[in-house]
């Protein structure tokens, strides 16, 4: 499988799951995830935002530039 | 007073695809540009190249302590800039367009329609999406 | 193209940029680098979230310690820009407004 494949079969799986996205600052956000692209650019709805590890700000939607993330993941637990 | 766009394909491609033209519109005029270590930059805009480092004439910095140092010319590195102020008389959507119609009038012609079939079909889908923004 | 003739409102984001083009002529909350909040009205975007906020709102947050408690205090300072243009390689996070019955 390429890396395309790969990526696209990642997105597809996890496309409307519960995600937490980490930041390379560090901060995590918590939401469900809307869409991203190839830039991992990334959109969530139902937005937490985690300063080492306390709920620090809530947001609707939300746009993450790709530059900043560290990854992303599903989540063990529902929000 | 504006020579034709000068640089690379790709700088091009910023000019025309991105905000890069409403910065580029405001050469001539006396902008504020704020720096990413907490400093800023005042004076008459100079250029703007397709990356968007800019220089300026008779231009005051003011260093992140607030002392301020007056230069005849200066080069700002695009990866330094945090903010542009953008005067308040400024209509951005009249500068774009006029900056970007500046482009096209100066356009040599002659290659225009040897496109290839990619190009093409860009060209047209991005017709559809300016299309459609004007329907709203 | 596919969603001819569908409402903007119910027009469904594809891409992450679609959030954004939603909030256009919207007040939007961008969180930047180095502390720094922005809130105001979007005039224009592109591709690298290079942005043009209107009426811009910034809030500067310094996290001082406490001489004498060695507490950490958090203090902002706040000023507004009639109209900025923001380079996107400063950008964190875009948040549009709570947007109702959708």
């Amino acid at each position: 499988m390429s890396r395309k494949e790969a990526l696209s079969s990642f997105i597809q799986q996890i496309h409307g799951r519960p995600v937490v996205v980490k930041l390379n600052s560090g901060v995590d956000y918590r939401g469900v995830l809307a869409c991203l692209d190839g830039y991992m650019n990334i959109a969530l709805e139902q937005t937490e935002e985690y300063v080492n590890g306390q709920l620090k700000n809530k947001y609707g939607d939300a746009f993450i530039r790709g530059n900043n993330v560290l990854y992303i993941s599903t989540q063990k637990r529902r929000i | 007073m504006n020579p034709r766009f000068i640089g690379t394909p790709r700088e091009k491609f910023s000019f025309f695809n991105t905000l890069l033209c409403l910065v580029k519109s405001l050469q001539g005029q006396c902008v504020t540009v704020d720096l990413r270590n907490d400093s800023y930059v005042c004076g008459l805009l100079l250029t703007v190249d397709g990356f968007m480092n800019l220089s300026f004439s008779t231009a005051v910095y003011c260093d992140p302590q607030g002392n301020e140092f007056f230069f005849e010319n200066i080069f700002v590195q695009c990866r330094n800039i945090r903010y542009v102020h953008i005067p308040e008389h400024v209509s951005i959507i009249n500068n774009i367009k006029n900056e970007v119609a500046k482009e096209v009038r100066n356009k040599p012609t002659g290659r225009a329609m040897d496109k290839s079939r990619k190009a093409k079909k860009a060209y047209n889908q991005h017709m559809q999406t300016v299309a459609s923004l004007h329907r709203h | 193209m596919a969603d001819d003739g569908e409402n903007v409102s119910v027009m469904t984001v594809k891409e992450p940029l679609d959030l954004i083009r939603l909030s256009l002529d919207e007040r939007i909350y961008v969180k930047m680098r180095n502390e720094r909040e922005l809130r105001g009205k979007l005039h224009a975007y592109d591709q690298h979230l290079n942005m043009v906020l209107g009426d811009a709102e910034e809030t500067i947050t310094t996290v001082e310690i406490d001489e004498e408690t060695y507490e950490e205090v958090y203090r902002t300072t706040k000023r507004n820009i009639p109209m900025l243009f923001v380079r996107g390689d400063g950008v964190i996070l875009v948040s549009p407004p709570v947007r109702v019955g959708v």
